[in-house]
């Protein structure tokens, strides 16, 4: 955009446009930096979320997965338990369970559970029945038992039975009590009436970590209530081996058919069975597969569990491994408070930028209402506006220069208040009406000013349907109007100016023409007679004398015609005209001229509005037919000037005795031809002044017609009778020569 | 016994009376009038050889009367001469078209009038 060719608007703009940013204040843009810290805010508690929905969501995950650990072990247990149980469920049938029974009872579970070591029986044996204790085992089946304590003790705990047999070969006939651990935990079982577990501990040689469960047997249907009772009434316990490794695969893949073979994530966790050792020092019993691992990574989530062996509450600690959920889970939080952070910036970023473009919008408005304000509030024109009622509804300053009137006086006021002509009131009314969209309608008015002076205003009107308004632009043009006037008048003058010197002109042709004519008629006599007298023609004096007296006359005629040669001037003096001469059917003519002023006027002649007397259609005119059409078309335009209007009453008289044919033309009252023919009748001497005052070229028009009818060599009148009584028109025609 | 006969319509006395000497001296049997209705009157019963015209008569133009005497009967072939004090060009042209056979303006020359008259005689 070129600056030269800029206009105030698209400069400022421009400006504003270019306005840095720090132009605008933090005023107008404080809303997006809250939104921004909102944002920010809201990214942390995204963080947060997802961090706590994911720690929920392994933790959960978590909780399943030990839980099924434990769980199964617990349930794994259960089922071994329930194999003592049956056990002993043989020692309340029977007095003494044989080797094939307890064999029996042991065989299925032994063989599925390989976590069982062995499943056996120790009997409580006092030193002094060892003897009858052995011939008592040999007849239960074990044919050769032998039983030979190590150690010197007032009670032994030999095992019975134990199954399966082959593989403890060396634990049967040994004794149980032997192992300490063992021994504490049969004493507590036989004193609780309960099955007691061991801890776990190192239950075989060399590094085999595993369980006892003993399970107190009493002599059948003796009580036990009491400690005393059990203690009297005590004969042994079923003992249950276990295997820890392997009872804690067993329990996690599953130990039957039937049940879900396949295990939860255990991989996604390790744990650990926490023991304790003779000293109540805790160990860990049994480590998971991926044990390993733990020592080089810090766990995301740990906890224990309880597994319940009998009386026994393992504690089984669990953790999650490195990465636990997926390195991508571990950096969700991070990565969404991430993305959080960089959609809050981009917010901020799209809400700043709207927010600075809104306050540089209003920026632009509001110095483009300033500088409209200012260009309303200076300009030389007055800038308005109409309410449908035409009242005015607001008006800037420039009524003052233009009116004379405050704007704050005008409005309220009726548009029609300062018009001279009132009609335009109801004009502008009705256009406003009959608009159907916004358009402009443009007129120059005469409007009078508080002082009493009149003023041209060019008033631009827009009319707005839609906003039920009309807005206005006046200007003040009376300099104009007077120049245009001016201009009018000095046109008309020019016009009437040449209209005489076209008289004129035809006046100084006739007058050369007819200075010539009698010039040469007269030296026609002169230079003839003359000639005859030098020739000698004459035949007498008589005859001499007469040429003599002819050449007189000749001379006499021209001395006259000299001495006079004003009058000889006139165009009613000479015979001829100029204008080419027809005799002219006046009918004709009238026709003519009826056509040609119906063609250039509103107001349309007929038959209703015209009467010509019949003499038209017997009269006849010599003159140039166009100028006689003129003449009468002139006349009835002179007439009918400026009325809404008119009637023509047009009467016709043949004069043959003056050679000439009348024809009268009488007009209905028309107050502005009745003034301007005044004018004319006061200024006749001084027309070309007196043309100020014409309207409707009613001045221009008399004096064109006067010219033509001069030129016709005949005679134009006007008079008045008045504004009601009508105005006249007499026009005398030459009548054609008598034609013989 | 005149050779040929000639009708004068002229108003003005003195050059009707001149243009009358100069054709009786040169044996011209010489009708004059001071009207062009009285010139016509005379026409119905006589026929001259030729005819002379003013333009300017006091009761029809000379335009007007031509076309009356030509529309006489025998009167076609009668050569007219106008006779005149408007000596242009377009007058000259005027009236030939009118219906003049010939054109002489004023003041004539009285030397050669007659002879002149009597070449524009068929």
């Amino acid at each position: 955009m070129n600056k030269d060719t800029q206009n105030s608007y698209e400069l400022i703009l421009q400006q504003t446009s270019n306005q840095k940013k720090s132009g605008i204040s933090f005023k107008k843009t404080y809303p997006a930096f809250l939104i921004l810290l909102i944002l920010l805010v809201a990214s942390f508690f995204v963080r947060y979320f997802t961090q706590s929905n994911i720690e929920s969501n392994l933790s959960s995950e978590f909780d399943k997965v030990s839980t099924s650990v434990v769980n199964r072990m617990n349930s794994h247990i259960s089922k071994q338990y329930e194999v003592l149980s049956s056990m002993s469920g043989l020692y309340d049938m029977l007095v003494e369970v044989s080797k094939d029974y307890f064999e029996l009872y042991a065989t299925v579970p032994v063989k599925n559970y390989p976590s069982i070591m062995s499943v056996g029986y120790s009997e409580e044996v006092k030193k002094e029945g060892i003897y009858d204790f052995i011939l008592k085992i040999r007849n239960l089946g074990h044919y050769y038992y032998e039983f030979n304590p190590t150690k010197d003790k007032s009670i032994y705990y030999p095992f019975v039975h134990i199954f399966p047999e082959k593989e403890n070969i060396n634990k049967h006939q040994s004794d149980i009590s032997i192992d300490k651990v063992a021994s504490d935990a049969i004493i507590k079982a036989r004193d609780n009436n309960t099955a007691v577990s061991t801890e776990i501990y190192n239950i075989r040689k060399p590094d085999t970590s595993g369980f006892f469960v003993f399970l107190p047997i009493y002599k059948q249907q003796a009580p036990r209530n009491t400690i005393e009772e059990r203690r009297e009434n005590f004969i042994g316990v079923l003992t249950l081996e276990m295997n820890l490794n392997k009872f804690v695969k067993e329990a996690l893949s599953g130990d039957s058919k039937n049940e879900m073979s396949s295990a939860p994530a255990d991989t996604s966790i390790i744990f650990e069975i926490i023991s304790k050792d003779e000293n109540g020092n805790k160990f860990v019993a049994y480590k998971s597969d991926n044990h390993n691992l733990l020592g080089s990574y810090e766990p995301y989530l740990s906890k224990s569990e309880s597994f319940v062996v009998a009386d026994q509450s393992f504690e089984v600690r669990f953790y999650t491994i490195p990465d636990y959920g997926g390195k991508f889970q571990q950096i969700l939080p991070n990565l969404a408070f991430a993305i959080s952070l960089i959609l809050s910036f981009a917010m901020f970023g799209f809400v700043y930028t709207q927010m600075t473009n809104k306050a540089r919008a209003q920026a632009i408005a509001e110095k483009m209402t300033r500088s409209q304000r200012r260009i309303v509030d200076t300009s030389n024109d007055i800038i308005a506006v109409l309410d449908n009622n035409l009242n005015w509804k607001s008006m800037n300053p420039a009524s003052l220069a233009i009116l004379g009137i405050m704007p704050d006086n005008m409005t309220g006021k009726s548009f029609g208040a300062n018009l001279v002509e009132k009609d335009f009131e109801d004009k502008l009314k009705s256009l406003f009406m009959s608009s159907k969209e916004d358009n402009v309608e443009r007129y120059d008015i005469k409007m009078q000013k508080a002082d009493g002076n009149l003023v041209w205003i060019n008033w631009s009107f827009t009319f707005s349907p839609s906003d039920s308004l009309i807005y206005c632009i006046g200007r003040d043009v009376t300099l104009e109007k007077l120049a245009e006037k001016e201009a009018k008048i000095r046109s008309k003058q020019i016009e009437a100016t040449e209209i005489k010197s076209r008289e004129a002109n035809y006046s100084k042709t006739f007058f050369m023409k007819e200075l010539s004519h009698q010039l040469r008629n007269s030296l026609t006599g002169i230079l003839g007679y003359l000639e005859l007298l030098r020739e000698k023609v004459y035949e007498n004096e008589e005859e001499l004398e007469m040429y003599v007296g002819m050449a007189a006359t000749s001379s006499e005629e021209l001395f006259i015609y000299v001495t006079d040669i004003d009058e000889a001037a006139r165009l009613d003096q000479i015979q001829d005209s100029a204008l080419s001469l027809e005799n002219i059917k006046l009918k004709k003519a009238f026709d003519l001229a009826l056509e040609y002023y119906n063609e250039n006027n509103e107001i349309k002649l007929n038959d209703k509005v015209i009467k010509v007397s019949e003499e038209i259609s017997n009269s006849v005119v010599s003159g140039d037919k166009n100028s006689i059409k003129d003449v009468i078309a002139t006349s009835l335009q002179i007439l009918g000037a400026g009325a809404d209007s008119v009637t023509f009453d047009i009467n016709i008289e043949n004069n043959p005795h003056e050679g000439a044919v009348e024809l009268q033309i009488l007009s209905s009252g028309n107050k502005t031809v009745c003034d301007l023919i005044e004018i004319y009748r006061k200024n006749s001497q001084n027309i070309f002044e007196s043309l100020r005052f014409d309207t409707d070229d009613v001045l221009l028009n008399i004096l064109k017609v006067e010219s033509t009818m001069r030129l016709l060599r005949g005679n134009f009148k006007i008079d008045t009778f008045g504004e009601k009584d009508g105005n006249l028109i007499s026009i005398m025609f030459k009548a054609p020569k008598k034609t013989v | 016994m005149a050779d040929f006969k000639v009708l004068i319509i002229e108003d003005n006395f003195p050059i009707r009376k001149l243009f009358t000497t100069l054709l009786k001296k040169s044996s011209f049997e010489v009708a004059e009038f001071d009207s062009a209705g009285d010139g016509i009157e005379w026409l119905k019963s006589n026929k001259p050889d030729v005819i002379i015209l003013d333009i300017l008569l006091p009761d029809i133009t000379g335009t007007d009367a031509i076309l009356i005497i030509k529309g006489m009967d025998g009167m076609q072939d009668i050569p007219v001469i106008a006779v005149t004090g408007f000596a242009a060009d377009t007058d000259k042209e005027k009236y030939l078209s009118a219906g003049f056979s010939h054109y002489m303006t004023k003041p004539v020359n009285v030397a050669t009038f007659a002879q002149e008259v009597k070449s524009f005689i068929k």
